[in-house]
């Protein structure tokens, strides 16, 4: 374990130190990143180039265009940075205007509502995905959002300093925009901490595509819980055939009404697959209806007093059979040790 | 109107005070901090808008109440005030410099338990280094009682009584000085305990901190390569609860320590192609737990030596004195991956990847139980090894391929195989259930789920103008499951071929339909439809494999664990994960500009599922939930917004008592309902001159859910014998929050928040978890029990409670912006 950390953390030393010594170049060569050749002459033209826009979009604009130098995308020390027209497009007909018009003839590309149509989504995210198609994005083509015309700027505000989508306080309100059941389920009394900001929907899901059901971060359901869930993974000695199989049968990771994020409330929520032995007995919890038991709670103080089941109460199935996500004690295969 | 600023090259950027500059020189020795106030002349709003702003915050919040509900996650689970802070700090290069030095540093809630810290530097385009570190908290409860000693240790004992009685009402051995007791109520009764148990009990706080230390570093080697790597280290540390069976249907509810870490590696190698990119990549991660077994003493242990027979009998039904629990072991992940995707011409593109993970865990075995192995006549009081030695061999492939033959038409191909070998052996093990004299020793195998999976789909969708797109899609889901290392005992009785799995496998096949139109720039909307249908061949659906009205899975005499220990599911039972299923679902949203200065936004999800097969287990579910979303900008600096999601969810279910015959049938109707409304408005530049800004909202949810139960339940329906209704559990919850920023100059602003936050809820469930009160009819309901119920005879009482609160949180900050 330690070497392991003291050599990641020298691979991690190497990087930036070898970074810190900028190479002289004249040019940059192929297979060079062209920000070490002279990047004060790029950001120059670069910044020449865009003020082609910025003579006309400048600060007085009431969508705020110069943020976008706060940005990455504002960086014109790396070349790798777009200019205006690499996503809006060389619009020379918007540049040079037309005589007689109140308005301009639109850009090439339009991403916002406004003055003008917006462009098709396909022509939006080519933009992007121009330079952003791997790493993380490599799925994106044929996902469930690019099939479904979602645009990068549906979610990206790529103008701003702080873009709320890549914050994980505000995150979520950007994807409650489209999936309002989440929003209502996020608000239940058992759920993970995203109100408060300290999980974010990005954590489990990937929104630019994934190989797994839902656009979860990894290949499974499963394997993207055991990320945080780790204790849960095993292999046990007893395994519990649907846990191991999809963390989503019993449980909604967005909230539920019944803790921990539940799909049913026990004993119910194991007699869909249990109907045997003393799972059987509960008859689907008469003993608790049936009896004074429910007048007592009801309140009814001249109700007798009965005793219900103990997998009916309390913790239910779980008094008992508390390690439903398997056990690794040798006498445990009824998940109790 | 201004309208020309000079876009010059400059060198440096940032006025950074001294203190924060030495600060970030000791913390990040890498870091080259440019020369501060270098800044040629330009524009001042041009420069606020092109400069980062950092900021420092500071400030005080406090909370009128304590709540483990309310401050879960939040950190304000104590009534008090704290102090609190926060930092957004940014710098580096100029954006027209030559200089791609960037660096940040961000904290939040510093003076919580939640605090959250992270820096980042790199030069952009070259390389960039993350650490960060965070706090989660769960606050699970704190209304939870144990009498147990050695909290937060994995030795849980219980208190000394004296000579006053003991745990369940009979004299405990375990407990000094009780000899003399004279209490003879009935043994193993938590109904029982005496006075002098009671006063053992004390509130313990439940929840769980997990500290997250990460560090991670992209280095773009070259134009071609970039190499990935990341340690993220998990601490998590806590108590929950956790139930422990002892001797025959007791239970004590034990605080479990928690003290595991976990930490993951993560290093990938990507290489850019002339039309595609190739990564290589390689994920770990290390659990380990600090306590592999947790002991507890034996509330229901009444004396007695522990005497075994060949029949597993003891001369005591309450012994032994101690339990123990196994918790979770050690294990480790391993995962080697290769992913790519390639532009093959215009039309089409692929993308696909290829992964192969080790997963395995070699915790030592505890022993059977706590006092010694089975008895020896049976010649299998060992054993049959000292771990597990367990193995999980996974291996992934998924493949897409996209072919847009035309601008308007794109075709979607899927492709993913999973294989999970589990190639942990699988082996007999003879036991006494749960530390319990008295019983005949359990035979089981331990089962090895292995499984194959492979998903496709294909999807069409074409653009048929005037904003309008059709999509068509089929699915096909299919998963074959066995056991591996399984070596089947010879049969007993007549029971029908042994399968370690109910369904062997499970196949789904699923049409969608969607249409989309843009009408125009103002109104959209989307409707689509999905019908699936779930088959599966094996035990799970059958109603003929049966002994006596009763489904065999494995040999009956030498059980195969764990689904189909003692009795298994009765003649026509699927559990609902893998018996044969029809599932329809509609989705439609609604999105309206309806003026400049409002939008609306409706949605609905209706899903109904039928399970054709299954008489007994769910039989049919559905769920709708429609939601209406409407914002209003009322001017360029107030806005309005308001919403409401309604839910609705059934699913109903049967089950029968007395397989053998399949008489007492039982069903129930269980509902689930839920409506989130909220409003808020955001007004910004108020007041004089403009200087305060302020945003509100309330969001409130009430849901409850009602449980209908039947009896004498017949295969064509309910009868209407009905044993009604459970106490219905129920949660409300109102938040309003308010936030105003006064914006004292550029540089300096205060804020103050303030949270009004209620809950109301009512579980049934908690009654079994109180103190026996009362036993006569007619009396009265006692402070601490608000069910006025006795409890659980068999289940130790930890006098949990709904949580409910009724609380203010007020917060003022003062932040300095530069």
């Amino acid at each position: 374990m330690k070497r392991i950390l003291q050599a990641l953390g020298a691979l991690l030393l190497a990087a930036s130190v070898w970074h810190a010594s900028p190479v002289a170049a004249a040019e940059p060569a192929k297979n060079t990143l062209p920000t070490l050749a002279a990047p004060s002459d790029h950001a120059a033209k670069a910044l020449k180039r865009d003020a082609v826009c910025t003579k006309c979009h400048d600060e007085t604009e009431a969508a705020p265009v110069l943020s976008i130098y706060q940005t990455r995308h504002g960086v014109r020390a790396d070349e790798r940075t777009p200019q205006c027209q690499s996503c809006h497009g060389d619009s020379d007909k918007h540049v040079k205007g037309s005589t007689g018009e109140k308005l301009r003839p639109p850009t090439d590309v339009t991403f916002k509502k406004g003055a003008y149509p917006v462009s098709n989504a396909h022509t939006q995210n080519g933009q992007c995905t121009s330079c952003h198609a791997d790493g993380k994005r490599h799925l994106w083509e044929g996902s469930q959002h690019q099939t479904r015309d979602v645009t990068c700027s549906n979610c990206h505000k790529v103008h701003v300093a702080r873009d709320k989508v890549m914050n994980k306080l505000t995150q979520a309100e950007i994807c409650f925009t489209c999936h309002k059941e989440q929003r209502a389920q996020v608000h239940r009394i058992s759920s993970h901490p995203i109100m408060a900001g300290k999980v974010a929907c990005s954590d489990c899901h990937n929104p630019h595509g994934s190989s797994g059901p839902k656009l979860v971060s990894k290949g499974s359901v499963n394997e993207t819980c055991y990320t945080c869930h780790a204790e849960k993974r095993g292999p046990f000695l007893w395994e519990h055939s649907p846990v191991q199989e999809d963390c989503a049968t019993c449980h909604n990771p967005h909230g539920s009404n019944t803790a921990p994020m539940l799909k049913a409330r026990a004993p119910f929520l194991c007699q869909q697959c249990h109907d045997a032995d003393h799972g059987s007995t509960l008859r689907g919890g008469q003993q608790l209806a049936g009896t004074n038991f429910a007048a007592r709670v009801a309140g009814d103080a001249n109700a007798a007093i009965t005793s219900a089941a103990a997998q009916g109460n309390a913790r239910m199935c779980m008094n008992c059979h508390s390690q439903v996500h398997g056990s690794n004690h040798p006498a445990g295969s009824k998940f109790n040790r | 109107m201004k309208r020309k600023q000079t876009l010059s090259v400059q060198r440096a950027h940032g006025t950074l005070p001294l203190a924060l500059r030495i600060l970030l020189g000791l913390t990040l020795p890498v870091v080259s901090l440019a020369p501060m106030g270098a800044m040629a002349a330009e524009d001042p709003t041009v420069e606020e808008l092109t400069t980062p702003r950092s900021t420092v915050e500071v400030g005080v919040g406090s909370v009128s109440d304590s709540s483990a509900a309310f401050g879960q996650y939040n950190g304000l689970n104590k009534k008090g005030t704290k102090g609190n802070g926060g930092f957004d700090l940014r710098g580096g290069g100029r954006y027209d410099s030559g200089d791609a030095t960037r660096w940040s540093a961000t904290g939040t809630n510093l003076g919580l338990d939640t605090r959250e810290m992270r820096v980042e530097y790199g030069v952009q385009g070259q390389f960039r280094i993350t650490a960060g570190y965070n706090e989660i908290v769960n606050n699970k409860s704190d209304s939870y009682q144990t009498p147990y000693l050695g909290i937060g240790t994995n030795v849980l004992t219980l208190p000394t009584l004296g000579n006053t009685g003991g745990w369940n009402g009979t004299p405990n051995p375990a407990v000094p000085q009780q000899s003399s007791n004279a209490n003879t109520t009935a043994a193993n009764n938590m109904q029982r305990m005496s006075d002098a148990a009671k006063a053992t009990f004390r509130e313990v706080d439940l929840g769980v901190q997990r500290k997250v230390y990460d560090l991670s570093a992209v280095n773009l080697v070259d134009a071609q390569w970039t190499v990935n790597a990341g340690v993220r280290r998990e601490e998590k540390t806590g108590l929950k609860a956790l139930g422990a069976p002892i001797v025959g249907s007791k239970s004590v509810i034990l605080p479990q320590p928690i003290n595991t870490e976990t930490n993951q590696f993560n290093l990938s190698l990507n290489r850019k192609l002339d039309k595609g990119f190739v990564e290589f990549g390689y994920n770990g991660s290390l659990f380990r737990d600090k306590y592999s077994s947790l002991t507890f003493d034996n509330a229901f242990y009444t004396g007695g030596a522990a005497i075994l027979t060949s029949a597993g009998a003891s001369t005591s039904t309450s012994a032994p004195a101690v339990g123990a629990m196994a918790l979770e072991p050690n294990n480790q992940f391993h995962q080697f991956s290769v992913n790519g995707a390639q532009v093959v011409s215009p039309t089409l593109r692929w993308s696909g990847g290829l992964s192969y993970s080790r997963n395995s865990q070699n915790q030592a075995y505890l022993p059977y139980n706590t006092y010694g192995s089975i008895d020896a006549t049976k010649g299998n009081g060992a054993l049959p090894a000292s771990s597990f030695n367990g193995l999980v061999e996974t291996t992934s492939l998924n493949f897409r391929a996209i072919n847009k033959p035309r601008e308007d038409l794109q075709f979607t191909y899927n492709l993913k195989y999973d294989d999970r070998e589990n190639r942990s052996p699988s082996l007999l093990y003879n036991y006494l259930d749960v530390d319990k004299f008295g019983a005949t020793n359990t035979s089981h195998y331990n089962t090895p789920y292995s499984r194959r999976t492979l998903v496709m789909n294909f999807d069409g969708d074409y653009k048929l103008g005037n904003g309008r797109s059709v999509k068509a899609g089929v699915d096909y889901h299919d998963v074959e499951r066995w056991c591996n290392n399984m070596t089947a005992p010879a049969f007993t009785g007549s029971a029908p071929a042994m399968d370690c799995n109910e369904a062997s496998a499970t196949r789904n096949t699923t049409f969608r339909l969607e249409h989309r139109q843009r009408v125009d720039e103002d109104l959209q909307h989307r409707v689509s439809v999905q019908f699936s249908e779930r088959r599966s061949t094996g035990s799970v659906n059958t109603t003929g494999a049966t002994i006596a009205g009763t489904k065999y899975y494995a040999n009956v005499g030498t059980y195969y664990s764990p689904y189909q220990y003692a009795q298994p599911n009765p003649g026509g039972f699927g559990s609902y994960n893998m018996a044969n299923r029809n599932r329809s679902k509609l989705r439609g949203a609604l999105d309206w500009q309806l003026s400049d200065a409002a939008s609306l936004t409706a949605t609905l999800d209706y899903n109904a599922d039928e399970y054709p097969t299954s008489t007994f287990g769910v039989r049919g579910a559905n769920s709708i939930a429609p939601s209406l979303d409407l914002a209003v900008t009322a001017s360029e600096d107030v806005s309005f917004n308001g919403f409401v999601t309604l839910e609705k969810n059934l699913s109903q279910m049967a089950g029968v008592q007395t397989a053998s015959t399949l008489t007492n049938r039982w069903a129930v109707d269980l509902y689930d309902y839920a409506v989130t409304s909220g409003v808020g408005a955001k007004a910004r530049n108020l007041g004089p001159g403009g200087k305060l800004d302020v945003d509100s909202n309330v969001v409130v949810v009430r849901s409850q859910s009602p449980m209908e139960l039947f009896g004498t339940y017949t295969a064509s329906g309910k009868t209407p014998t009905e044993y009604g209704a459970l106490p219905t559990p129920y949660v409300q919850t109102l938040q309003f929050r308010f936030n105003g920023r006064y914006n004292i100059d550029k540089s300096q602003a205060l804020r103050a928040t303030y949270m009004y936050a209620r809950l109301r809820s009512s579980d049934y469930a908690y009654a079994g978890m109180q103190f026996y009160a009362n036993s006569a009819a007619g009396s009265s309901p006692t402070a601490n029990n608000s069910y006025n119920y006795p409890g659980l005879t068999g289940v130790m009482p930890t006098n949990e409670t709904a949580p409910n609160y009724n609380l203010h949180a007020v917060g003022v900050y003062y932040s300095y912006s530069f």
